[in-house]
């Protein structure tokens, strides 16, 4: 059960239409990396975890990424909003508007789709914890790459902002694996 | 940029102690991942956090290309 705030957790403005950037930030709704997969991943695992400080801490990261693929998706729109067929095309989103015209999909700066492949659940909390820190860390790399390609100020602000969350998650998803495998090793003696 | 004392001791700051035994006890393990503790200090007001993205001073690490 969830409780939405009709705001965006980090404000989105753009310099103006930018159908190439947009192009390349999409991976981030839809790619590998990106916030789908996280939050996916993380609101999935949180049921196999052994504590309810794990639990509790997948839910509350896997929500915030959801509010990410907002964040996204809202920065996307913006950069799309008014742009003819024929600057979409020349932009590389030719295959984007044949497809989906100015709406959204879960796809990576390909085009290729969102598919669940993308996502561990092991069922090995150790594991799947440190699924998640890889996980934290491609994403700010991948952030790190559209920050060096952005040529529009505002997003890359925003960008900077995503970045910055993953750093926060990852050292929140160490702890935990410090604390699960405390756990663990304490089951083996006790 | 902080840097932390080696060891930091993996466990949760105030976890109890068996008796006897102290935090210097604790012994990584070899094939294990550890992160340092992060311990409660000072935080930046809400409006100062929002733009940083993080409300903890000491996990500031913005990119710089």
């Amino acid at each position: 059960m969830w409780i939405y705030q009709k705001n965006l957790e980090y404000p989105v403005k753009v310099c103006g239409p930018n159908p190439k950037l947009a192009k390349v930030i999409i991976t981030q709704y839809g790619g590998p990396d990106g916030e789908l997969s996280a939050s996916l991943r993380y609101l999935n695992q949180r049921y196999s975890m052994p504590t309810d400080k794990a639990r509790g801490l997948l839910t509350d990261i896997g929500t915030e990424e959801m509010g990410h693929m907002e964040i996204v998706a809202t920065i996307f729109y913006k950069l799309t909003r008014g742009v003819s067929p024929q600057q979409m095309e020349a932009a590389g989103l030719g295959g984007h508007y044949a497809q989906h015209n100015h709406a959204l999909f879960w796809n990576d700066a390909n085009g290729v789709p969102w598919v669940a492949s993308y996502v561990a659940a092991t069922g090995d909390p150790i594991t799947d914890l440190t699924e998640d820190m890889d996980a934290e860390q491609k994403a700010r790399a991948t952030y790190e790459h559209l920050i060096q390609l952005s040529d529009d100020p505002l997003i890359t602000d925003v960008l900077r902002f995503l970045r910055e969350r993953e750093i926060v998650h990852f050292q929140r998803f160490g702890e935990t694996l410090n604390d699960v495998q405390g756990f663990m090793n304490s089951k083996k003696f006790f | 940029m902080n840097y932390y004392p080696y060891p930091n001791i993996p466990v949760m700051p105030g976890t109890p102690l068996k008796p006897g035994s102290s935090t210097q006890d604790f012994e990584f393990q070899l094939a294990h991942a550890y992160v340092p503790w992060q311990n409660m200090g000072q935080v930046f007001s809400p409006a100062e956090a929002l733009t940083r993205g993080t409300l903890f001073p000491e996990l500031v690490m913005p990119y710089i290309g």
